[in-house]
């Protein structure tokens, strides 16, 4: 006989009906309270109460300077944090799902490579410095490198080794020609180096209006998708059996999630950790290996980054450090932390 | 209910299936019965459509067009194993073409009833990547039959399962068979296919070599000739056939 007394390992205080409710609920109220938290702290404390009011509308706002930094410095800046954070956190969870591996990452297909190769470029043709051409080609070279790795894998793309396997290889081919232009044109090491490791600052409401349409279309195609996106982790003729065609369900789920993390990795630069850490910890907090928590995991990675943004320029104020260090920084022993603890169930 | 007609499929010059032609009555359980590579799983296969093919498939009548879960449900032989999914979570996965758990009001309860039947409710809650083959096994057959398709495709349905779990797993397919459900199975295991199914189809080589009642068609001569090498058929008291490959040398 099997085991009928088999304890269930998973903590019983809270139902896995519960969890899934409360979640999506408790991510929204944390994404909140790190808005506000965010757009309150810097270099210049702004009151909460009187931030509160202006973000709403009330009377009995911010007034003068203070004004003109929440509304014109920090406001795009937390947004953008928010609107990269999700798409990290969403294309990550959306990744796993279609590679059946929980070490997917949003730069898995060679987006980073390419869009790191598309902004060398950029500083190469331009002065040093943050030029505005520098997130187009970024995007550019993110969507060509995932399209190049399509292509490379062919007929077999719909194959998950094999798309791995060939964006791999791409990603190794692009960081070479990167390399090497690197090289040749030494004085663009720095910047190149410098958008490498992600950055937020000096955002205004010209970026967010440039990324925000991508992304919240991305993330609406995702959560439409995501019921779907359930089948393909059965085996590709289960997925059929259940009336999914996994082949064009897979291409449309990474085309959008690519979509995603182009437009964030051309706003913000290489920001690691998201989109692993982000899906790992909620489906781990909510039970639910599924797809349906990616809106939660959209919610959870937005609040992460704009906490992560603050981190950055707090600490060590008034200098800055890279958003992508604090993810990496804090991201990494937390995430191991909860890997120990947890223990089982956590993938 | 399910109507196989000239069903071909050939994959990079080699015929993998030559010509199928095959019909199961609804409650009826067709057993298909060969050696390795004769072609059984690409039958199923074709059928939910993971496999191209010329010929026509038809349920109940109606050419499949694109697979319809809630006319055919399918249990595959290498079942992908979801990392950190839940037992009832992965058993729901059965139901998510008809709706939202919201809207689904009969997902909840067909689900549970179908944990209980198969000894899984009471480990509903563990992770599917820690149970033993035998338990992942009911899971996937729960998972197809909360699907409730009047037709159930199953790709060695026991192969995971100890000598008792085999008889519980193929009774709660057997009294849905009695209610009107159509199973159209392979199976290794000749004996246990013939306590199941009224209709063995022998396979060989992409072709049907011979079909009928079990204790018609299992017979040494028929089968020695599609297995190749000595088969002992002997018979139950039910006389049903019992199925044993001969060794050539015997142990001393």
């Amino acid at each position: 006989m099997v085991n009928q007394s088999a304890i269930p390992h998973r903590s019983e205080i809270f139902s896995d009906r519960l969890r899934a409710r409360l979640a999506p609920i408790i991510a929204v109220v944390l994404l909140i309270a790190a808005l506000l938290l965010a757009v309150a702290l810097g270099p210049v404390q702004l009151d909460m109460g009187k931030t509160a009011h202006t973000l709403l509308g009330l009377r009995g706002g911010l007034v003068g300077t203070d004004r003109t930094i929440l509304l014109d410095l920090r406001l795009p800046r937390v947004v953008l944090a928010a609107l990269v954070g999700a798409a990290l956190a969403a294309s990550g969870s959306a990744y796993q799902a279609v590679f059946r591996n929980p070490l997917a990452d949003p730069y898995l297909l060679g987006v980073a490579a390419g869009a790191g190769l598309g902004a060398t470029i950029a500083f190469i043709g331009r002065d040093p410095g943050v030029t505005p051409s520098v997130p187009i080609f970024a995007f550019v070279g993110g969507v060509v490198a995932v399209a190049a790795t399509l292509m490379i894998a062919g007929r077999r793309s719909n194959d998950p080794p094999t798309i791995l396997l060939a964006g791999i290889a791409f990603g190794a081919f692009a960081t070479a020609i990167q390399t090497y232009l690197q090289q040749r044109n030494s004085a663009v090491l720095r910047p190149v180096y410098s958008w490498i490791l992600g950055q937020l600052n000096g955002a205004g409401w010209s970026a967010v209006i440039d990324v925000a349409p991508y992304i919240l279309l991305s993330l609406l195609a995702l959560h439409l998708l995501s019921r779907r996106m359930d089948a393909l982790l059965l085996s590709d003729d289960e997925a059929r059996s259940l009336g999914v065609h996994p082949a064009r369900l897979r291409m449309m789920v990474i085309i959008v999630a690519t979509l995603a993390t182009s437009t964030a990795v051309a706003a913000s630069g290489l920001i690691g950790f998201v989109g692993i850490v982000i899906p790992h910890l909620i489906r781990s907090l909510t039970h639910q290996a599924t797809s349906r928590a990616i809106s939660t995991i959209a919610v959870a990675g937005a609040a992460f980054l704009v906490l992560a943004d603050l981190g950055g320029r707090t600490i060590v104020a008034p200098a800055e450090l890279p958003i992508g260090v604090i993810t990496a920084f804090v991201g990494a022993p937390f995430f191991l932390f909860v890997l120990r603890t947890r223990g089982r169930g956590l993938v | 209910m399910i109507d196989f007609e000239d069903v071909t499929v050939r994959l990079s010059g080699h015929t993998i299936l030559d010509g199928i032609d095959l019909h199961v009555d609804r409650g009826g359980w067709a057993c298909l019965i060969g050696p390795n590579g004769a072609g059984k799983t690409t039958v199923l296969r074709s059928a939910i459509g993971g496999i191209p093919f010329t010929g026509r498939i038809r349920i109940g009548g109606e050419k499949i067009n694109r697979i319809d879960p809630s006319r055919i449900a399918y249990v595959s032989q290498r079942p992908a194993i979801p990392e950190g999914m839940s037992i009832s979570e992965y058993v729901r996965l059965g139901r998510f073409p008809f709706g939202t758990p919201r809207t689904d009001h009969r997902g909840a309860k067909i689900v549970s009833e179908l944990l209980e039947e198969l000894n899984l409710d009471s480990i509903e809650r563990q992770s599917v990547s820690s149970l033993s083959g035998g338990e992942f096994q009911r899971c996937v057959i729960a998972r197809a039959l909360v699907q409730e398709a009047p037709v159930l495709l199953l790709d060695e349905p026991t192969s995971a399962l100890d000598l008792h779990r085999q008889i519980a797993v193929l009774d709660v397919i057997d009294r849905r068979r009695r209610d009107g459900l159509t199973v159209l199975s392979t199976m290794h295991d000749i004996t246990l296919a013939g306590m199941y199914s009224d209709k063995f189809v022998v396979m060989d080589h992409g072709r049907v070599v011979v079909e009928g009642a079990p204790h018609e068609v299992a017979n040494g001569v028929d089968l020695m000739r599609t297995f190749g090498g000595g088969i002992d058929v002997l018979k139950n008291l039910d006389g049903l056939p019992v199925v044993f490959p001969r060794r050539e040398t015997p142990n001393t």
